[in-house]
């Protein structure tokens, strides 16, 4: 292609990219986190609020040792919010497994928080530190119910103080024993029309309010970041951050690297959702990106670019761009692509996927669908073609396998890692030295499941997540080996 | 209500200490329920405002929320018992009103109205903190609604007392005198706990403070001096809100409390009190002298409002001013003035934390402006409450 047509083509593609606002990690709130707390494994899966100030729920599953007691309590991620802890919540055993136990704590501030978990048992104490965001995301129409029962009381109200404010002028100021002159009845009547019209002027200004304060609630909704991608006339996609106005605390000057990247930008072929790009745009201005596209078949892409704050909350900025096939090299450094191999019918019940490299990728699970808000451990294991484990699988990105959660229709998407939904850099804040993200960012090897030399990894890998809702679903499932970026794509049913 | 009422006139020769016993069984039983239902509201509001501002997290059953719901309480078995006795028990009562086929003292009808509408806002709020998250904030409009009905009640107890004083005699006039007083200052705290977004101390330099007390304070204290009669009347009521405010001040802190909620900006191991009282009392005792000066009764009330109301403003503005310097200074960083107790989201650079005045007006010409609506609102204010007070006073059912 000439260099004229990309230009006129790249123009072309700036004016139809169109920028699809949704929420960070899209459509999936909840946070999983699978590691350590001491000598103690954990599952942790916490429903984050959707109202603020409102409460996340905790579920704490300890999978080895016996506890017997396991505390919660939440902190800001970062700054001086993440210095005080206010006291702690025993979180309840579960009557059905005794490993699990559950807790509800008020999340009073939008933004990064982590819940701090402490495990008392017969392996010592042990505390881990999960982030978790909260983000306003809805508001409630007035309850059928609730209205029932207001109705009727707001209308006694509404003619008992026309009928009190009638008798306060009339009867009440006529001396005991009196009749009520026929002035005084008279002034009543006027004092009551005069009443309800105040009661009416009283309601429609309390409407007006009301709605008012619905209105400023509804500017803490969470608004992500929007996204401007196009193409340029080398076939390098530029990418530009748009802050569309929430509150103040959010600014795009403070983009901290996750896995040594400041964006990780997934971006899938539409509707099949048969390609997957992995790539790192490299910021040269703030909000500002850029990266070669490497080969890939034309269609139109949906966006989905991951960022992390300097306060540990992430988000994701949703876009979509239509792309010409892209003849360029295939991708370099972290950058990783996958195309499901042609005219592969999708399957839910298809249990394997074969890799590029001949080897076999065997998702470990049962048959049929899987159960929507349930945390699991989903498990994948890499065997050579001829079935014997693959003992070449090395860290990509700092760790053993990244999974790529997508529903179909695409209003959902997650980026999980083997300990969870949160990204790297937040964790690396939750279990750090909070007050100061630097100094976090250093301690993040000590605490993060990942060998510090490249040598093989076990053939399994495992990500703890739970679907928020029920669909069909696609997952990548992407491993590092020596033959290098593989990636497994499974299609699965969640009821 | 003669049944509970006292006999009709004492003997003048009977001796002083007999006379204050009298007195005292000159006020019925339902005054004095209804009354410490009004008492018990002020200190569960003070003291759910400090719960929430000490250890945050909230639950239907706190000890502060039993207090607030128990002036419902009261209300409802007050007002109730009076509404269905007088309408069952005693038809044919020529000193009551009917409303809806319903008899009984208007002040008890004001009263069950408020009960009804305080409980009602319970089912509101609780959607409310469902649709929007719990609010962080006093005036919601769930939290209005509550206000509102709890207003309602105390209003209603002082139409109760009022229409005693109206068909009593001088003996019983003087012995309501007291309930009276009481409820003056517990009105004055009701409305400075409406007003408390307005009125913190790192707003005591600009005018919209002094706009947000000239709105309510200069009408409740002419209400109170028209309804009583009493020559120190706006003292008294002033001085009741004092006392209360300064129990609640130095009260609170004993108490062990610690936050319960994130974000924590303070460490605190006790109850913080809601700040030290707004000095009233100072205008309070100008507006008795200048009330008796200009005979306020008898003359055009829109005159008497015209001076006291600018008056209040001023007197205010001079003591206050001064004062709030002074709460701001280290000498106030005490158990005494209580400047040092923050809440514990109080962020440690707010203009709180760090004993800054927050100017809500950005220029002088606007501070001056609002300023001098407070002038024009102050005289409002105290014509309506001489209005309503006058009117009070009429009320004889």
């Amino acid at each position: 292609m000439t260099r004229r047509v990309l230009r006129a083509l790249a123009l072309l593609l700036f004016v139809t990219a169109a920028a699809v606002p949704l929420s960070a990690h899209v459509g999936s709130p909840d946070v999983f986190f699978e590691g350590t707390a001491g000598s103690y494994r954990v599952l942790v899966a916490i429903s984050a609020p959707a109202v603020v100030p409102g409460v996340a729920a905790i579920n704490v599953r300890v999978l080895d040792g016996s506890p017997h007691e396991v505390q919660v309590v939440p902190l800001k991620l970062t700054g001086p919010g993440a210095q005080f802890a206010p006291v702690s919540d025993r979180a309840a055993r579960s009557d059905v497994d005794p490993q699990t136990y559950t807790a509800n704590l008020w999340m009073m501030e939008s933004g990064a928080w982590q819940v701090r978990i402490t495990i008392d048992g017969d392996r010592g104490t042990g505390q881990v530190s999960v982030p978790v965001d909260a983000l306003a995301s809805r508001t409630l129409a007035m309850d059928r119910g609730v209205a029932l029962v207001l109705l009727p009381i707001g209308l006694f109200l509404v003619f008992g103080f026309v009928a009190i404010v009638g008798a306060s002028v009339g009867q009440a100021q006529a001396d005991p024993g009196q009749a009520i002159a026929p002035a005084r009845v008279r002034r009543a009547r006027i004092a009551r029309i005069v009443a309800f019209g105040v009661a009416l002027l009283v309601l429609f200004l309390s409407n007006k309010w009301w709605d008012l304060e619905a209105q400023a609630y509804d500017e803490k909704i969470y608004k992500p970041l929007a996204l401007q991608p196009q193409l340029d006339e080398r076939g390098w996609l530029q990418l530009r951050l748009q802050d569309p106005g929430w509150l103040k605390f959010r600014v795009l000057d403070d983009l901290v690297p996750d896995h040594g990247h400041e964006m990780h930008l997934f971006a899938v072929r539409t509707p099949a959702l048969d390609t997957l790009l992995h790539l790192h745009p490299q910021q040269h201005a703030n909000g500002g990106f850029s990266r070669m596209l490497p080969k890939a078949p034309a269609g139109t892409y949906r966006l989905f670019a991951d960022v992390v704050h300097a306060t540990g909350l992430p988000e994701t900025a949703v876009a979509d761009i239509t792309l010409p096939a892209i003849d360029n090299n295939p991708p370099v450094d972290d950058d990783s692509e996958a195309s499901e191999p042609a005219a592969t019918p999708v399957d839910p019940n298809r249990l394997t996927a074969t890799l590029t490299d001949g080897g076999v990728m065997t998702w470990e699970r049962e048959r049929g669908s899987l159960k929507a808000k349930q945390p699991y451990l989903l498990k994948f294991r890499v065997d050579e073609g001829n079935g014997t484990p693959a003992r070449d699988l090395l860290p990509y990105m700092g760790m053993p396998g990244h999974a790529i959660v997508l529903r179909r229709d695409l209003s959902v998407f997650a980026h999980v890692h083997p300990f969870g939904t949160a990204p790297m850099a937040s964790m690396a804040l939750a279990s750090g030295d909070a007050s100061d993200p630097h100094a976090a960012q250093m301690s993040m090897s000590m605490t993060m499941p990942m060998p510090t030399a490249p040598e093989a990894l076990p053939p399994t890998v495992s990500f703890p997540y739970g679907f928020p809702r029920e669909g069909d679903y696609r997952l990548f499932i992407q491993v590092k080996r020596a033959s290098g970026v593989q990636t497994g794509i499974f299609d699965v049913h969640v009821d | 209500m003669s049944s509970l009422a006292v006999p009709e006139a004492l003997p003048a020769e009977r001796t002083r200490a007999a006379t204050s016993a009298t007195a005292a069984a000159a006020v019925p039983w339902y005054v004095w329920t209804a009354l410490f239902g009004v008492f018990s509201g002020v200190v569960g509001a003070h003291w759910d405002i400090s719960w929430h501002r000490s250890i945050g997290r909230d639950a239907f059953w706190t000890a502060p929320h039993i207090a607030i719901y128990l002036k419902g309480v009261l209300a409802g078995i007050t007002f109730g018992y009076l509404i269905l006795s007088t309408t069952f028990a005693r038809r044919d009562a020529t000193d009551v009103v009917t409303i809806w086929g319903l008899k009984g003292p208007l002040g008890a009808f004001i009263g069950a109205w408020g009960g009804v509408m305080m409980l009602a806002s319970g089912p509101f709020d609780n959607w409310w903190h469902d649709a929007y998250g719990l609010d962080v904030k006093i005036l919601s409009p769930p939290h209005v609604m509550l206000l509102f009905g709890a207003h309602a009640v105390t209003f209603g107890t002082i139409a109760l007392v009022m229409g005693l004083r109206g068909r009593g005699n001088a003996q019983q006039r003087q012995a309501l005198l007291l309930p009276l007083f009481l409820l003056g200052g517990f009105t004055l705290v009701e409305f400075m706990i409406l007003e408390m977004e307005y009125i913190r101390l790192t707003l005591m330099h600009s005018a919209e403070f002094y706009r947000a007390v000239a709105m309510s304070v200069p009408g409740i204290l002419a209400m109170y001096w028209i309804m009583s009669g009493h020559r120190w009347a706006c003292t008294r009521v002033a001085g009741i809100y004092t006392a209360f405010l300064l129990l609640m001040q130095w009260g609170l802190p004993l108490f062990p409390a610690e936050p319960k909620l994130g974000p924590v900006y303070q460490h605190l191991t006790h109850f913080v009190p809601n700040g030290f009282p707004l000095l009233l009392i100072v205008p309070a005792i100008a507006m008795d002298l200048v009330l008796r000066a200009t005979n306020a009764a008898s003359r055009n009330r829109w005159l008497v409002a015209a001076i006291v109301g600018p008056l209040f403003v001023i007197v205010f503005f001079l003591a206050q001013w001064p004062f709030a310097s002074f709460l701001m200074s280290p000498l106030a960083r005490n158990a005494i003035f209580g400047s040092h107790y923050f809440s514990y989201f109080t962020v440690p650079t707010s203009y709180g934390a760090t004993y800054r005045f927050y100017a809500v007006e950005p220029s002088t010409m606007e501070f001056w402006r609002v300023m001098a609506m407070a002038l024009v609102i102050a005289p409002i204010s105290a014509r309506l409450g001489l209005g309503i007070g006058q009117w009070l006073v009429r009320i004889k059912r």
